[in-house]
């Protein structure tokens, strides 16, 4: 059977394709690990009240020595926030862009959910605490406690987090 | 005159109900759980690995308030270090993340400049009765991967990489239960049980596997306990069954 088609109508055929098309690809970008990027806050912008919960939290099962000196934070990409910390692996690719916040406090902090093999055995301690957290499912997904100097700088600037 | 019931309220009230009864079945099986854990380590060497595996059983495991709040956990965990200990690495799974209550994979790197990093896994579900694998692996270099279920056992990051320092092999292997919170039966809030059930000793030591047998675990010197620990599942010695009865 032959389908004869008016000018127009091809055109109107084409165009919905083309529509179609660009539904498509917007869903994918929307759907894709690398959609999920950071946008930077402004300046004044508060953190999440579900950022400041997390952190209050950790500084109550955590800190060793009260509220900490300083607590900062940013919303930044897994691959900037893995640069601050590159002794723990490479970002993976497909992830780089996807949002993190991040927390860095200095104070005094101890690692309660490591795992040990003795009651006598203390739990690994350091000055710093790093908390990555995922947007999406407002959670924890990594808990870094170090002894060693840690450097934000590659997460761009930081703001102050009232605990 | 007879009125019909709008079709919205009908349906809501079917979701609340189903929701409702979800709830209330949900709790039946945290007041019913046990907290144990059994592996196996397939890793036949006495001496040193660049990869090591463990099948462990998922247990729902409990974890009351106020451990949960302090983060507190049970769990199981596989883990593999240098010979000073100074360095090593871990997964497993957890009752207890951050203070939620939920049931994860987790992975951990801790290297010997004293810095820890303890990750959730988030892009592998786990469930309670299943038998999972849990796997460490050597890549290149310095760095170790870590899957669960034969998945890369990543998180948001989507990393899944620990670079270790001590290179491409461990000399400690050790698989087991491992809890920080009020285990009841040891008698007192806040206790924390090492990592306990089959172990292997530096190089060229030999695989042990219950609390008995381990000098650094401090279980058995706990009044009151009812924790025990059983061999079983192989033909080798290189398993363990430990559990508790809340």
């Amino acid at each position: 059977m032959r389908i004869i088609m008016h000018r127009r109508g091809r055109l109107a055929v084409v165009l919905a394709i083309a529509l179609a098309l660009a539904a498509l690809m917007g869903a994918a970008t929307v759907l894709s690990p690398a959609a999920q990027s950071a946008s930077s806050p402004s300046a004044d912008q508060p953190a999440p009240d579900w950022l400041v919960s997390i952190a209050k939290n950790f500084v109550a099962a955590y800190s060793t020595a009260g509220t900490p000196a300083s607590a900062e934070w940013v919303l930044t990409t897994a691959e900037q926030y893995k640069l601050t910390v590159p002794e723990d692996g490479p970002v993976d690719p497909d992830y780089a862009n996807v949002s993190n916040y991040v927390v860095v406090m200095h104070g005094s902090f101890a690692m309660q959910d490591a795992s040990l093999l003795s009651s006598e055995q203390p739990p690994p301690s350091g000055t710093t605490a790093v908390l990555a957290m995922d947007p999406k499912t407002q959670t924890v997904f990594c808990i870094a406690i170090l002894t060693t100097p840690y450097d934000p700088a590659p997460m761009g600037p930081m703001s102050p987090l009232a605990l | 005159m007879k009125r019909s019931i709008p079709a919205s309220i009908l349906i809501g009230s079917i979701l609340l109900l189903i929701f409702m009864l979800a709830s209330v079945a949900d709790a039946s099986v945290y007041a019913g759980s046990r907290t144990y854990g059994r592996g196996y380590v397939h890793d036949q060497s006495t001496t040193q690995w660049d990869a090591v595996h463990a099948t462990m059983e998922v247990n729902s495991g409990r974890v009351d308030q106020p451990d949960l709040g302090n983060n507190g956990f049970v769990g199981e965990v596989l883990w593999a270090a240098n010979q000073s200990w100074s360095g090593y690495i871990e997964c497993g799974y957890r009752r207890g993340w951050n203070g939620s209550n939920v049931l994860t994979a987790y992975w951990e790197n801790h290297l010997p400049n004293g810095n820890d990093y303890l990750h959730r896994v988030t892009y592998v579900d786990i469930a309670p009765n299943e038998n999972d694998l849990f796997e460490m692996v050597h890549t290149t270099g310095t760095a170790w991967k870590y899957y669960v279920k034969g998945y890369p056992a990543k998180d948001v990051d989507g990393d899944y990489t620990a670079d270790t320092t001590w290179g491409s092999s461990c000399q400690w292997a050790i698989a087991g239960l491992e809890g920080n919170c009020d285990l009841g039966a040891l008698g007192s809030s806040g206790d924390h049980i090492g990592i306990t059930g089959i172990q292997v000793s530096p190089v060229g030591g030999t695989w042990m596997y219950g609390p008995a047998d381990f000098s650094h675990d401090g279980v058995t010197q706990l009044p009151g306990t009812t924790y025990t620990t059983h061999a079983g599942w192989t033909t080798q010695g290189h398993s363990v069954w430990n559990y508790r009865n809340n």
